[in-house]
Parts: structure tokens; C-alpha cells; sequence
């Protein structure tokens, strides 16, 4: 037997498993399995199934032999991350909980194993005990990587359970989706959910039947029209496009197809006043016409495209195309599709294609709602450049040219500068001295960063947590908008475990996979660029002028004097909606109300003769900080007053004294229509606090607390003089 | 149980998320609740991903029992 438990602890293998452990007693089923786990200690696949099979082979003990089972768990557990996890998983099935869970924290906290299994399980463990924000700390950590489609269902499920409990569940953002399915959508609507979930979004979803997306549009009383939905998915697929592989008139085609949808996307956007994603067309990787398809002005792979490229021409304020054919292509065309259950279903794409193409929603969605990141910090050593430069030196460091290695650094600095460009903020967060971690930025001739283009460098030998907190409160930006990379686990798993809402991507070993591991987690994706986000990232490094020219000032109204601010206000515009619909959606510190609106709202909000509308723009000398600052008033004729709805504004120009013209404007818009109060209401969230004081500050008096963190505040403007701000001149032409 | 039946078993309770579902090579799809023809798919797909296996629609369409299934799976598992 000796031998054959040597053997076992040579090649731990699921197969050898049962054959190993099957016909014993208990007692020798038990040691034969001690020696398996012995030699399958790894974080391997092989290991990982080895161990699997074992928890099979030995859960039939539970019945059999439940002390002797028991008393070899007590054995296993605290051993290793790889006894442990045998431990937890039969510890759950012979029902101990407690033993359970305290296995999986060690597992958890040494991050051994599948991800997604070992937080599924111990989320599954704190709902049964009632923990429902354990639980739901679980479910997001357990998708921070893409995941399978079986580890989503299991995560659904979870969800659902989480949900039949009955209260809110802890999200940044709750938002009605309804899913128009051109193919069934039974099989994705739970992974949108738990997908959606894992990001902050508590989704509620309305799903209609597939294929009757013109009718739900089109019938007032359906479903779809009765859900109020704030984002209407249009998911269809090539086959909605119905085309005969070859046509007569390609430009009629191309008009039917794409002029067909345009006309239920109206009916969204302006009924609805939802948002609306729209599928772009999977072209198919089977044609019977084979190229002609494409060399033909008529193929059908060819108007396809036409119309792919029609859809994005057309797509106005408030619809984006969603890149379905781009999913299609980085998942493998030949497996996007399984016929088998296309014909059998209507299933599209193939189950193992839905979390990619999930991730391409959710993704949008958060661009949506403001949640896409906005800061990515960067370690260097063996991140930006290969080696360490305390110890290699600059010319010891590989990058650049003349090694593969240095190739893939710079890849990722020219991917992050590429970033920055588009109004990415990029920080250094970095184990080193500064002098340095400086020195290649200021004198390497292959770097593609520069230090003009990070807003905030710490290189230190502080923990990376304490680090990037205090990278966050520099730039006035959430620790949530932020991706940390960093080549070193240890480092990712600590800031992961300190703060839990940073996303810190897995990016392996090998640097050349850095990138994609980067991308892939569609972190910065955003539905348009606006003028703002191409300054925003020069405008932080302002910014920090900004700040070291407030350290040397000594009177605060001395410095904002010489900051020259000017500002221009307008109503809402068309010109300025989008930008409009990005700060009222994710502003959170300096916002009175936290209200969020769509865009198609604040365009009724801008139309409607009972609101007051206001944008404004702050320059000043060192530059455009663009449009930071929107409120909206709501006119209460019975009362004479002018409720303020929104108020919110940008952090990066807090403290400029920006809020006294801003309330000044409302006052005058309110004595322009013979308005006699203006009422201002606070609602408190976890984010606002800075503001909580705001109304009584400005001279508001307190009208009371309508309901708990709520509380209203009024300004009689016969009684008291408007709120004036000399500190910032008032842009000619101004409202 | 033979080791197949009770991982069919996990596969079946995790799709209708029931932990004390018992299954036999007799049940039917009637004497399962909420056994419906998503469901079904459901169970072709769990089925297929946690054993690496694929079915066609012939054999799908051929199975009247749990029994069925099994020894599909099974021929496919060692064939």
C-alpha cells in the first residue's frame, strides 16, 4: 500500500482518483486520499481537478464513515490553501458551515484556486447564514476576471437568492433595462444580471419575447412600453437583417435594414426617453457564396458591413452601437455560433460566447452611467520597464527596441500615453526611491511616458494602498475610478484586499500579455469623446500647479484672485447635453441631490418651460477646466419659489469659490420670473458629506427634515441680497 | 450511486438550484418542478460544459428519461 500512495503522490490525476480511493474501507480511502492531496498541492489545472475528484471520491464518507471523516478534515484543515479547499468543500457537505467558511477565508485570503469557485462558495455560505453584504462583496470579487458561463449561471443563482430576500442590495446604481431579442435571450439575461451586479449596477431586467422587438416598440400598451426601461438593448443578429445572399440594389438594403431600426430608436429615445444600444450585425462565418459574398456589391456579407458602418453614421444623441461582430471576431467565429442549439433554442450566440459579449454591454453600460474608470496608475519596475532601476540603473533597464522584453513595456507605455490622450489620467504608484524611479522618465531615450504626462507621482517606500488613497485625494477622484497595474501579485492581492473597489487586473508573468490582460477588462470605455476628456488629462496636471501655488499663497482669496478665473453659464444646450449627462451622472462629492438623469431626460428638463436649466464653464489662467459645474430648478408657481433639483459640480474646481456664482445665477433666474424663494434641498449619501453644511453657509435658512438624510433649506430673496462672487468675473454674453 | 450519477446529480441540482434534489435513471421530466423547455436547454448546456461533451439534437430529442441521459453520457465519456 506504501507504494501505492507513493504513486499517488506522484501523479495526483482525477482519473487515478476513483480507482485509487473506490474499493478500500474507509479508513484506507482516507489516508490514500491524504497522500493524493499531499501531491497535489499545486495552483494547476491538474491539481485543481485532482482535487475535485478527491472531494467526489470522498463525500460518499458522510453516510458511510461520518466521524472518521470529520476527524480527517480536522486533520487537513489549516495545512495548506490546497487542504483547505478539500476541507471547505466537504466540510459544506457534511453540513458545517462555520468550518466551512472559516477554510474558504484561508483559501480567500492566500488567493489560491479559480477565483470565481472560491467566492461563489463562501458567498453561498454567508447568504444561507443571512450575511447579504458578505454575500454580495463575494459575488463582485468572485467576477472581478472575465469569468465561464458556468461560474456566471452559479453566480446568478446566487444572485436571485440574494434578491428573493427582499431589500435593496448594495449598488452604486440601480438602472431598468430592457432586452429586445432578435434570437432568445433566456440563456444571457441572468449573466447580464450577475454581470452587471459585479460592476456596481443593480440591474432589473425586462425581457421580451424573442424576435418581437418591432412589436414591443411599435404597441404602445406592451410590456416594454409599460417597464419605463432607462436603456432599451436592441440585441439582434445577422438573420434579423434578412437578407437573401445576394441583392439587386445594395443601397435599398442597406436603407431597409438600417432606416428600419432608426425608426424604432426614435420611438425610444423620445417616448421612452430611454437610452438605447443597438447590436451592430454578426456577419456569419458560413456563406454559400463563399468571398463572392464580399467581392459582390449585392453579397450579403458585403451589405452586412454596409449597413454596420450605416448604423454607426446614424446613430444619434442617445444611441450607441454596440460592436456584436467585434465580440463575434475576438471570441473565434467558429464557435460564436452552435447551430445545434440555434435550431433546437433559437440560442445565439453559443453559451461559452455570452460572459464576452456581456462584457462588451456592461461595459457600455457603465460609460452609461459614469462608472467607467478615469485614473490609471501605473508600478514600474517590471510593469513600465523590465528590471528595477535601483539596482539595474538606466542603462540596466530593458525597454525599447533592443530586446522583446523592452518591446512589450513599451508597448504598455505607449498603450498608456495613447490613454492619457484620450483624457485617461495616468499616476505612477511605485516601490522606489524618487530620484530613481524619475530618472528614466526624465533621460531614457526609449520611454513613451514622460513625467509631464503623470498628474501624480509617489514613488516611496509607503505600502501601495496608503499610496494610491493618497493619489486619489490629490486628484479629487474616487478610489472606484481607479486601475492599479502592477506586475507583482502580492502587491495586486494587497491593494485588492485594502480597497476593494480598485480594479487590479491579473496580467500573469510575461509582459508581453500585459496589454491585453489590460484591455480586455473595458475599463475606460466611453460612449463619445468630448473636448473635455481631451483636456481633462492636461487639465490635471494644471491642476497640480494649481495646488502648489495654494501652498505658497498665504490668503486663500489672495490666490484665487490671481487665478483670473472667468466663467460662462448657459442653459442646456444640444451642443453641451453629453457632457451635461456625464457630470450629473457621476458626480458624487460635490452633488446637493445625487440625482441622476438620462440624457433624454435632461433634454425634457431643457424644453420644459417649468425648469430652470444651467451649464457652467470655468477658465482661468493656467487653463479651460471645460464644463464642470449644472444645475436644475424646478419653478413651484404655488409657492413662488425655485426648487434646485441638481446641483453638482466637478471636484477638480472645487474650492474656488465657483458654488457662490453658481447659486448667484439660480437666484437671478428666480427673480426673473418673479420668483420670491429659493429652496435648496441636501440629501446625504455615503459621498456628499462635504457639502452637508453648503445651504446654511450660503444664508439658507432651515425649513425642517423631510425624511431621514434629507433636509430643506430656503433663501427669500425679498429679504435678503443675491449671492454675489467677486472672486470669478462673469463671461460676457452669459445667461 | 455510481461517481456519473451523482455528478449528473450536482449538474441537476445546481440548473434547478435545488440541493436536495434526487434524481434516478426513472425520473422524468414531469416529476421535476419547474422542468421546463428552458430548463431542458439549460441542462443540455450544464451537461455539456461540466463533462466537455457534446450532443446532438437527435439524442436530445431522444431522451424520455434520466436513464436516457445518463447512458448517453456515458457512451459518450468512454467512447
Amino acid at each position: 500500500m506504501i507504494e501505492f500512495e507513493s504513486l499517488l503522490r506522484a501523479m495526483p490525476d482525477e482519473r487515478v482518483v476513483g480507482i485509487a480511493l473506490g474499493q478500500a474501507d474507509p479508513l484506507q480511502r482516507l489516508a490514500r486520499g491524504a497522500a493524493l492531496l499531499a501531491g497535489a498541492q499545486g495552483e494547476g489545472t491538474e491539481a485543481h481537478r485532482a482535487r475535485e475528484a478527491l472531494v467526489r471520491a470522498l463525500r460518499g464518507l458522510r453516510r458511510t464513515a461520518p466521524s472518521e471523516l470529520r476527524a480527517w478534515l480536522d486533520a487537513q484543515a489549516g495545512r495548506s490553501p490546497a487542504c483547505d479547499w478539500v476541507a471547505a468543500r466537504l466540510f459544506s457537505e457534511v453540513g458545517d458551515g462555520e468550518a466551512a467558511a472559516q477554510a474558504w477565508a484561508r483559501v480567500i485570503e492566500r488567493e489560491f484556486g479559480p477565483r470565481a469557485e472560491r467566492h461563489l462558495a463562501r458567498g453561498r455560505l454567508r447568504a444561507e447564514t443571512g450575511d447579504v453584504a458578505g454575500a454580495c462583496a463575494d459575488l463582485r470579487e468572485a467576477f472581478r476576471e472575465p469569468a465561464s458561463h458556468r461560474d456566471l449561471e452559479r453566480g446568478a443563482k446566487l444572485l436571485a437568492r440574494l434578491r428573493e430576500a427582499g431589500s435593496p442590495l448594495p449598488a452604486a446604481r440601480r438602472l431598468k433595462v430592457a432586452l429586445l431579442g432578435g434570437f432568445t435571450t433566456q440563456l444571457m439575461r441572468p449573466i447580464l444580471d450577475v454581470s452587471c451586479f459585479a460592476h456596481g449596477i443593480d440591474a432589473e431586467i425586462y425581457e421580451a419575447e424573442y424576435g418581437l422587438y418591432r412589436q414591443e416598440v411599435l404597441d404602445r400598451a406592451s410590456g416594454l412600453h409599460r417597464f419605463r426601461p432607462d436603456v432599451v438593448l436592441f440585441a439582434t443578429h445577422w438573420r434579423d437583417a434578412q437578407l437573401p445572399p445576394l441583392v439587386e440594389d445594395a443601397d435599398a438594403a442597406v436603407e431597409r435594414i438600417v432606416g428600419g431600426l432608426e425608426a424604432l430608436w426614435a420611438i425610444c429615445t423620445a417616448e421612452l426617453r430611454a437610452h438605447v444600444i443597438q447590436h451592430n450585425f454578426d456577419v456569419p462565418a458560413a456563406e454559400s457564396y463563399g468571398q463572392l459574398s464580399r467581392a459582390l456589391p449585392g453579397g450579403r456579407t458585403r451589405v452586412l458591413a454596409r449597413a454596420n458602418l450605416e448604423l454607426l453614421a446614424r446613430a444619434r444623441d442617445g444611441v450607441s452601437i454596440l460592436d456584436f461582430d467585434g465580440a463575434a471576431a475576438a471570441f473565434g467565429k467558429e464557435r460564436w455560433s452552435d447551430p445545434k442549439l440555434w435550431y433546437l433554442a433559437k440560442q445565439h450566440p453559443a453559451p461559452e460566447a455570452i460572459p464576452l459579449w456581456v462584457d462588451h454591454i456592461v461595459a457600455q453600460l457603465r460609460a452609461l452611467l459614469g462608472l467607467s474608470k478615469k485614473v490609471l496608475a501605473l508600478d514600474l519596475d517590471n510593469t513600465v520597464w523590465g528590471g528595477v532601476i535601483g539596482e539595474d540603473g538606466l542603462e540596466g533597464i530593458r525597454l525599447g527596441a533592443h530586446s522583446p522584453e523592452g518591446e512589450a513595456h513599451q508597448g504598455l507605455q505607449r498603450y498608456a500615453r495613447e490613454l492619457r490622450e484620450r483624457g485617461i489620467v495616468l499616476a505612477v504608484c511605485s516601490k522606489n526611491n524618487e530620484a530613481d524611479a524619475r530618472e528614466p522618465f526624465e533621460a531614457h531615450p526609449e520611454m513613451m511616458l514622460r513625467m509631464e504626462d503623470i498628474a501624480v507621482f509617489r514613488a516611496n517606500w509607503k505600502d501601495k494602498a496608503s499610496n494610491l488613497r493618497e493619489i486619489a485625494s490629490t486628484l479629487g477622484l474616487g478610489l472606484e475610478s481607479f486601475v492599479f497595474v502592477d506586475d507583482n501579485p502580492t502587491e495586486r492581492a494587497w491593494v485588492r484586499r485594502e480597497i476593494p473597489e480598485m480594479a487590479v487586473p491579473e496580467l500573469g508573468s510575461d509582459p508581453a500579455a500585459f496589454l491585453r490582460l489590460l484591455d480586455r477588462g473595458r475599463w475606460f470605455e466611453a460612449l463619445a469623446l468630448s473636448e473635455e476628456d481631451r483636456l481633462r488629462a492636461a487639465d490635471y496636471a494644471a491642476n497640480a500647479q494649481r495646488v502648489e501655488l495654494a501652498s505658497a499663497a498665504t490668503n486663500m482669496d489672495e490666490f484665487l484672485a490671481s487665478l483670473e478665473m472667468t466663467a460662462t453659464v448657459g442653459a442646456f444646450d444640444a451642443v453641451n447635453l453629453a457632457r451635461i449627462t456625464q457630470l450629473v451622472n457621476k458626480s458624487n462629492q460635490f452633488n446637493l441631490t445625487t440625482r441622476r438623469y438620462t440624457q433624454e431626460q435632461l433634454r425634457a428638463f431643457a424644453e420644459s418651460p417649468d425648469h430652470v436649466t444651467r451649464w457652467f464653464r470655468l477658465r482661468d489662467r493656467f487653463g479651460d477646466n471645460g464644463l464642470i459645474g449644472v444645475m436644475l430648478g424646478a419653478v413651484d408657481e404655488a409657492a413662488a419659489a425655485l426648487e434646485i433639483d441638481l446641483w453638482l459640480m466637478s471636484c477638480r474646481v472645487l474650492g474656488r469659490r465657483m458654488e457662490e456664482l453658481m447659486c448667484g445665477t439660480l437666484m437671478q433666474a428666480a427673480l426673473e420670473r418673479g420668483l420670491t424663494r429659493l429652496r435648496g434641498r441636501y440629501i446625504e449619501t455615503a459621498k456628499n458629506g462635504m457639502v452637508a453644511g453648503l445651504y446654511p453657509r450660503l444664508g439658507f435658512k432651515d425649513c425642517g427634515a423631510p425624511g431621514p438624510g434629507e433636509t430643506v433649506w430656503e433663501y427669500d430673496l425679498r429679504s435678503q441680497p443675491s449671492i454675489q462672487c467677486p472672486l470669478v468675473r462673469l463671461e460676457d454674453g452669459s445667461v | 450511486m455510481s461517481d456519473l450519477m451523482e455528478r449528473l446529480t450536482d449538474v441537476f441540482r445546481e440548473v434547478f438550484d435545488d440541493q436536495d434534489l434526487e434524481i434516478s435513471d426513472a425520473t422524468v421530466a414531469a416529476e421535476v418542478p419547474d422542468w421546463d423547455s428552458l430548463n431542458h436547454v439549460k441542462l443540455v448546456v450544464a451537461i455539456e460544459e461540466a463533462f466537455a461533451v457534446q450532443f446532438s439534437n437527435r439524442e436530445i430529442a431522444g431522451w424520455e428519461n434520466v436513464g436516457d441521459m445518463r447512458r448517453a453520457l456515458d457512451a459518450k465519456l468512454s467512447g
